[in-house]
């Protein structure tokens, strides 16, 4: 079984976000991780291929030369290998990554399944599944939490939300993209961390892989901080009704209520 | 008679030869087994004055068992007696084998003083073993394991001390022969004893035939005893000495370095029994099953399936189990300690709060914890199993240096108004104040930290805090057993204070504390580290630090695990809280000091859930909610969390503040 996963490198959401001018925001100090989402789709990956007994996972990357290290994350929790799509480009438009993403893929081999997450929490654009199995024309479902695949048959869950959950049945290969609930990413176990520093990384530029870097029409104009959220009010003490009396006021002070 | 001592001569050396044979054959596999396994030690025979004279304290001094009053006396009782005996002993061995043999005509005075002591000594072993027998029949106190072995053992020294009177009494009835010596008036007990029991007017053959009685019940008790103690628990009269002997001679100690670059290691942390070292199998031949490590332990007092005691046995019996492969040096055939229905489980291992408490209180000086952190190494480094909740724990420090996740480089956002300069800004500093993740991040711990910024500006110290080059000191990964995260937290540390080079490092946390002073050295930072409780008394004595308010309410101090017990620091914060303490004494609670029960954070239990037994926090609150005192003051942030916590929980209304904000509030 050949599976490959398309994981991207983005920043920690834990990070503060230096915004750099208008449109950019300073990578310098600034930590990387595999996108969470994408590592559900990793770890269901090296799931299948475990259980399949044969094959591999192959990671395929669309990012800066830096994203290799990151990478390395990702083959210590049981991809076999990379590929890295170098792109500088830190907003490039999901149409051409998706291109990239295909080309690589296909210059590797021949996808039994691919693995996205849903949604990158970088940008959060949510549109690498879909545009993948686009270029591939592959069926593909998002937001699966759960998935079971069998004789050329996937059956994918998702909650759609009021409770309710949505069961898909498409032929494979498919592209799925991940969300939580379909797994729980393992933690590396320190052998694999070193043997991931010696698993191969191939390395590309969008031009080796025919794709020329467009005039982007999806850029963006301006990048603000969010606004910091002003502190919540404790009330202070007192009885319950005078605690009441106190938010009542507050909520009408607010304009609330 | 001739030919009788000549049948008694041959059966005497038959049975000596084959019972010191014996006995050899067993401490000699026992040796070999202790040799035989893979782990490296790394012990120094260095400061051998000082190793004598520890020896002699805890086993001749008995300094070390007598730590628990009675049971102590009793140990002590026992052990002179059975020492006193053994001369006496070995004579009537020899003795036996020729009849020649007669010290008493050599050396009468020596001799006849020595019989007199021996004489009063060995009926105090009767004591000794009367009060084992209430404590075993009657107290039963649930950490002592209720064995038939130590029914036996009291049995095996019973017959031997009352067959000694018996022989001793006897011989004071039986006149000397032509040449022999005279044994009137040297038994002061046992001419009493062998009195009561109305055999003086007996023929002199009557008391012969019972003195040889007695003497083959003696003989043949002690033989026996000896070929059975190698294999049974009361080993430790053979492998306490020497375990006493190599003890850490220091109470400061690191985790051992595992060496990650190793690319021919195949594994991490301890797997397998046989990956211990010597001295972690003399640890395992000194436990007599005592059960004081299990009486202090924080896990065990609150039902958890942790027993420190459980934990040395178990893998005592693992050793065993796998003897034939260790001696093979089959290492491949022994069976990994945690298996599919091993004596050792899981939820054992995740237990301990690494407090120390056993090790402290071990009266033969067994290195608990250094099982625990190899176990744990290899649970994590080696398989990824460990509880779940520790997944993001690891994470978050993996990628913002710090347990919560919060952002790397808000590391100094506690302290943006206060003046509080960089080491960047100020290389200079005397002091480098390595703030930790509490003190940076969590909203307790940043209170502390800011009480302690304004009782530094105060006394006028010249510091400085790293701030966002600051990473978390590596004591949560490591005590977690992610020894390859904690050594990347560790080297990243290391090489910003290289470049620093401190004179000092200031430490309010007491894991920064433990982790710098003792565990940085082996990744190349030696530097002296203080604690806030030390500097802060030496600024009070150097007349820096001026008190305006005393508090006037009792007060009572929480240890630190590892201010306390890891590093021996009781005394410092308790000079300064006498200071601030008005009119009143301190209230001690009843376990403090060295015997201080751990709030239960530490051991990176902070970061795990508790859902066996009882909450330690809230045993340690009930404690302290019930001392008397109106406030509780702690000296780590994360006691002060935990205690908060288990305050509230048992309903109680007593404050709690850490001392950086007693001072703090006292020279307001």
């Amino acid at each position: 079984m050949q599976v490959y996963v398309c994981a991207k490198h983005v920043p920690d959401t834990a990070a503060n976000i230096k915004i750099k001018g208008e449109n950019d925001y300073d990578t310098t100090g600034l930590k990387f991780v595999v996108n969470p989402y994408d590592e559900y789709g990793l770890e269901e990956a090296v799931r299948l291929v475990e259980k399949a007994g044969k094959g591999e996972v192959v990671i395929v990357t669309v990012g800066p030369a830096q994203a290799a290290n990151t990478m390395r994350s990702a083959l210590a929790m049981g991809a076999a290998r990379g590929i890295l799509v170098k792109s500088d480009d830190k907003f490039l438009d999901s149409r051409t990554a998706a291109r990239a993403l295909k080309a690589a893929i296909e210059k590797d081999g021949s996808p039994d399944m691919i693995f996205t997450g849903k949604t990158s929490v970088d940008t959060e654009g949510s549109q690498t599944p879909y545009r993948v199995a686009r270029e591939f024309d592959f069926p593909v479902a998002n937001e699966i939490s759960a998935l079971e695949i069998q004789d050329g048959k996937a059956t994918a869950e998702r909650e759609i939300g009021g409770g309710a959950r949505e069961v898909l049945e498409m032929s494979t290969p498919c592209v799925i993209g991940a969300t939580k609930g379909l797994n729980e990413p393992r933690y590396p176990k320190f052998p694999d961390i070193m043997k991931a520093k010696k698993k191969e990384i191939k390395e590309f530029e969008l031009a080796d892989l025919g794709i020329d870097a467009p005039a982007s029409d999806g850029a963006p104009v301006k990048l603000e901080p969010v606004p910091e959220r002003s502190g919540a009010k404790i009330m202070q003490g007192g009885s319950v009704r005078e605690s009441v009396e106190e938010l009542v006021k507050t909520l009408k002070d607010s304009k609330v209520l | 008679m001739g030919s009788y001592y000549i049948v008694k001569s041959i059966i005497m050396l038959a049975a000596l030869a084959g019972a010191f044979g014996l006995f050899s054959v067993k401490v000699r596999h026992l040796y070999r087994l202790m040799v035989s396994v893979e782990g490296k030690s790394g012990f120094a025979l260095d400061r051998v004055g000082d190793r004598i004279r520890e020896t002699i304290a805890d086993v001749l001094g008995q300094r070390n068992v007598r730590r628990k009053t009675w049971a102590g006396w009793a140990h002590t009782l026992i052990f002179f007696g059975f020492i006193a005996v053994q001369p006496h002993s070995l004579e009537l061995m020899i003795n036996g084998v020729c009849p020649a043999f007669e010290p008493g005509l050599v050396i009468p005075g020596i001799y006849s003083a020595y019989l007199y002591i021996a004489d009063i000594l060995a009926p105090l072993v009767l004591v000794g073993l009367a009060f084992a027998l209430y404590r075993r029949t009657v107290v039963k106190p649930p950490y002592l394991t209720m064995g038939k072995e130590a029914n036996y053992i009291i049995l095996f020294t019973s017959v031997i001390i009352i067959t000694f009177m018996l022989i001793n009494g006897l011989q004071s009835l039986m006149p000397a022969g032509e040449h022999g010596f005279n044994y009137e008036n040297i038994f002061p007990v046992s001419s009493v004893f062998i009195s009561l029991l109305g055999v003086s007017g007996a023929s002199l053959s009557a008391l012969t035939v019972f003195y040889e009685i007695c003497y083959y019940i003696h003989i043949g008790t002690i033989l026996g005893f000896l070929i059975y103690i190698p294999g049974s628990k009361h080993l430790h009269l053979l492998a306490a000495v020497p375990n006493v002997f190599v003890k850490p001679l220091e109470r400061e100690k690191a985790i051992a370095k595992s060496d990650l670059e190793d690319e021919d290691a195949e594994t991490f942390g301890l797997t397998k029994v046989s990956e211990t070292n010597w001295m972690n199998v003399l640890n395992f031949y000194a436990c007599t099953e005592c059960g004081r490590c299990e009486e202090q332990c924080p896990a065990s007092g609150t039902d958890k399936p942790l027993s420190p005691k459980k934990l040395v046995h178990d893998l005592k019996e693992e050793l065993f189990e796998n003897s034939g492969a260790i001696l093979a040096k089959d290492y491949e055939a022994v069976n990994p300690i945690i298996r599919d229905d091993s004596r050792i489980k899981e939820d054992e291992i995740w237990s301990c709060t690494t407090c120390r408490a056993c090790e402290d209180i071990c009266p033969v000086n067994i290195q608990h914890l250094d099982f625990m952190f190899e176990i744990r190494k290899q649970r994590v480094l080696m398989e990824a199993q460990f509880p779940p909740e520790l997944v993001e724990t690891f994470t978050s420090l993996e990628n913002q240096a710090n347990p919560w996740g919060f952002p790397a480089d808000s590391r100094a956002d506690w302290c943006k108004d206060m003046d509080v300069p960089l080491m960047a800004d100020n290389p200079d500093a005397d002091i480098l104040w390595f703030v930790g993740c509490a003190g940076s991040f969590d909203d307790k711990g940043k209170e502390v930290s800011r009480a302690m910024a304004r009782v530094l500006q105060k006394a006028g110290v010249n510091f400085a805090i790293l701030g966002p080059e600051e990473v978390c000191n590596g004591d949560m990964a490591r005590r977690a057993g992610n020894e390859y995260l904690a050594q990347m937290l560790i080297m990243q540390n290391a090489e910003v204070l290289n470049r620093y080079n401190p004179k000092k490092i200031l430490t309010g946390c007491p894991h920064c504390y433990n982790t710098i002073r003792n565990e940085y050295p082996d990744f190349g930072a030696s530097y002296e580290v203080v604690n806030n409780t030390e500097l802060i008394r030496q600024l009070m004595n150097e007349g820096k630090l001026n008190i305006k308010k005393e508090r006037m309410e009792k007060m009572t101090f929480h240890d630190s695990c590892y201010l306390g017990r890891w590093n021996g620091i009781v005394q410092a914060p308790r000079d300064v809280l006498d200071r601030i303490a008005g009119n009143k004494d301190l209230i001690e609670l009843e376990r403090s000091g060295y015997k201080g029960f751990c709030c239960g954070a530490g051991g990176s239990r902070m970061f795990m859930e508790e859902t066996l037994g009882k909450r330690i926090n809230n045993e340690r609150a009930e404690e302290v909610a019930g001392s008397g005192a109106d406030a509780v003051v702690s000296a780590c942030p994360f006691c002060l969390t935990m205690l908060t916590d288990g305050l509230m929980e048992t309903g109680s209304d007593m404050k709690i503040k850490d001392i950086a904000q007693i001072v703090d509030e006292a020279i307001g």
